[in-house]
């Protein structure tokens, strides 16, 4: 098992370097470049002279040959430097370690939300297949996977202003000064990009579910005389969860990009916001990184599900082999 | 019975033609009623798209002072904006932009990635081996990010949001191309075609692609759902289609906190045209999954 994560991490590095050649290039297709658009400013009212623009070239070491930029690029960020944010001059670095823990609390709460309500959902709608309960179920759910995140962002938040008196909060409290009103502050994004990964955990729960409840061993356990409860959760629902589980893993990237877009919704200072903020103020140095992060967070995921699965299937073994 | 029907075909004038059509749409609605109203709603969005000029009470554009914010009723259906511009028109001018941008893009999309991942599986792995490793990399970042990560490189604009989703579906198109490609390709059709000298142009075209059409009509209609909310995200944030030009995701934009207190409908109604678009999209696509390509049922 040991063997197997560092096998594994070790392969990130790759990963890692062809994600971030990746965005270095993108962020190269700049039409004329950063440091004319840092100069030029957001409506490009600003006036760029030609010393200004070979100090700033110079600054943000954009006279020197891609290639090198690239390395002098990934060799930094190997080291935790990941450049001076362009606008604030804070180091990149600095603002990840601030933002990400909250990015992540809101992405690990949404995941439990979601899961805690999709799973007995997903098994009620499976044991009431076709019943009218299971049509509404199914409908709601169908709505879910079209409902894009940044309607029902808009409409909770809408929703809470108008029917709750609620008042967006000035400040952001940590979980760790205040946990009660960091609660009150990431529950409702976490409730709101819940719903898409509840259909979408539910669907899978369903079929699945379906699935499995046609099998021998699940009869066997009904011929028993077991109570429902105990062929449902342990027989049935243990073997059902396989895909779920994949499937929560797929959709942590997805909901990693809705993280984005709820953020800047509910002014929640986390990454997707210090992102959408970067692009706004064109701060390249911010935008790399942030991306590069994301990435590296994905990469970070798959394999606690690919852990996850080895521990929830026994016959799974990383260790041999 | 075969030569009685063949004869009844040769014969079928235009009225009765139409007939034949409207039985097997009859047909098709009654085996998939999900995917007739899937069907449905995007017949609805193409017409509005197509005849929008024709369609629309007033200039979408057209800013009108003296009825800025008139709620839904009888002057205008759906409302109107903080600049007095009728949400009604601007919704159907907003179909234009989400159908050209998703299927542009996924146009783009299909073509690269049915290059990448069908020349790559074909000619095996000197080829397809990079060609993997860069959509691997391409797929390690979150959609949305990688896509805002190129609008913010390329400025926003209509035809730059059709590249930057065509650029982060391609990687996902190949992937599903490239699998159908190597089931085909083991199949001893391809191996005689083969030995009877066939160019590798040839046998990609005449014995290959046909095999591959169907993951690739399913996947291009579920992307095409997806294309469309990831424009809307786009639009919605800033960096996409620029206003005034309407768009679904644009159009929910603004302050949430104003609109909620003087005009909840403004953010409603795109909102539900879009919703409604992309399940349009999922029903169909779900219902050509099971009618084409089983193996794709699970997700």
């Amino acid at each position: 098992m040991f063997a197997y994560v560092i096998r594994r991490l070790v392969l990130f590095v790759p990963v890692l370097l062809g994600v971030s050649l990746i965005i270095f290039l993108v962020m190269r297709i700049v039409p004329g470049d950063a440091a004319y658009a840092t100069l030029a400013g957001r409506g490009g009212e600003g006036i760029v002279t030609k010393e200004a623009l070979a100090t700033m070239r110079q600054r943000l070491g954009l006279n020197k040959p891609y290639p090198q930029q690239y390395l002098d690029w990934v060799w930094g960020m190997a080291r935790l430097d990941f450049g001076t944010s362009l606008t604030t001059r804070v180091p990149v670095w600095q603002e990840v370690t601030q933002r990400l823990p909250i990015t992540i609390e809101l992405a690990v709460l949404t995941a439990l939300i979601a899961t805690a309500v999709a799973v007995p959902v997903g098994t009620f709608s499976a044991l009431h297949q076709d019943t009218p309960l299971d049509y509404i179920l199914r409908i709601v759910t169908i709505i879910g996977l079209a409902a894009p995140t940044f309607w029902i962002g808009t409409l909770t938040i809408m929703a809470l202003v108008r029917y709750f008196d609620w008042i967006p909060p000035l400040g952001f409290s940590s979980v760790l000064d205040d946990p009660w009103t960091n609660f009150q502050q990431i529950i409702w994004p976490a409730v709101g990009l819940g719903y898409h990964h509840v259909a979408v955990i539910a669907r899978m729960t369903r079929s699945s579910m379906l699935e499995v409840l046609r099998q021998e061993y699940v009869r066997t356990a009904w011929a028993k005389g077991l109570r429902q409860r105990m062929v449902i959760n342990r027989h049935a629902l243990r073997n059902a969860m396989m895909p779920v589980v994949t499937l929560i893993g797929v959709q942590f990237a997805v909901l990693l990009g809705g993280t984005v877009i709820m953020e800047s919704i509910f002014s929640i200072p986390g990454m997707g916001r210090a992102l959408i903020e970067g692009i706004q103020l064109r701060d390249y140095t911010v935008v790399q990184g942030c991306v590069v992060i994301f990435a590296l967070l994905i990469l970070i995921v798959n394999l606690l599900v690919d852990l996850l699965y080895a521990w929830l299937d026994p016959r799974i073994g990383y260790g041999t082999s | 019975m075969q030569s009685e029907q063949m004869s009844l075909l040769s014969k079928s004038s235009p009225p009765v033609l139409l007939m034949r059509w409207a039985r097997v749409i009859v047909r098709f609605a009654r085996a998939k009623p999900l995917a007739a109203v899937g069907a449905l709603i995007i017949v609805a969005a193409l017409v509005a798209a197509i005849f929008a000029p024709i369609i629309v009470l007033s200039d979408p554009l057209k800013v009108d002072t003296s009825r800025i914010l008139v709620p839904p009723g009888r002057d205008a259906p759906l409302g109107t904006d903080f600049l007095g511009r009728d949400v009604l028109s601007r919704i159907i001018y907003g179909a234009r932009i989400s159908l050209y941008v998703a299927v542009s893009s996924i146009a783009i999309s299909l073509t690269a990635g049915a290059l990448l991942g069908g020349v790559g599986a074909y000619f095996g792995s000197r080829i397809d081996m990079p060609i993997q490793r860069v959509m691997d990399a391409m797929m390690a970042f979150p959609s949305l990010v990688l896509a805002l990560a190129l609008m913010a490189s390329l400025g926003p604009n209509l035809n730059n949001v059709v590249a930057a989703i065509a650029i982060v579906y391609t990687p996902r198109t190949a992937r599903i191309i490239r699998s159908a490609v190597l089931a085909v390709k083991a199949n001893q059709y391809t191996e005689a075609a083969r030995a009877v000298g066939c160019s590798h142009v040839r046998i990609l075209w005449r014995h290959i692609a046909p095999n591959c059409v169907a993951p690739a009509i399913v996947i291009a209609t579920v992307n095409l759902g997806v294309a469309i909310s990831i424009e809307g995200s786009l639009s919605f944030i800033g960096v996409g289609v620029p206003p005034p030009t309407p768009s679904w995701g644009n159009m929910v934009a603004g302050a949430a906190i104003e609109m909620a207190q003087k005009a909840p409908y403004l953010p409603l109604f795109p909102g539900i045209a879009l919703t409604l678009t992309v399940l349009g999209f999922n029903l169909l696509g779900d219902a050509l999954r099971d009618m084409l390509d089983p193996r794709l049922r699970t997700r």
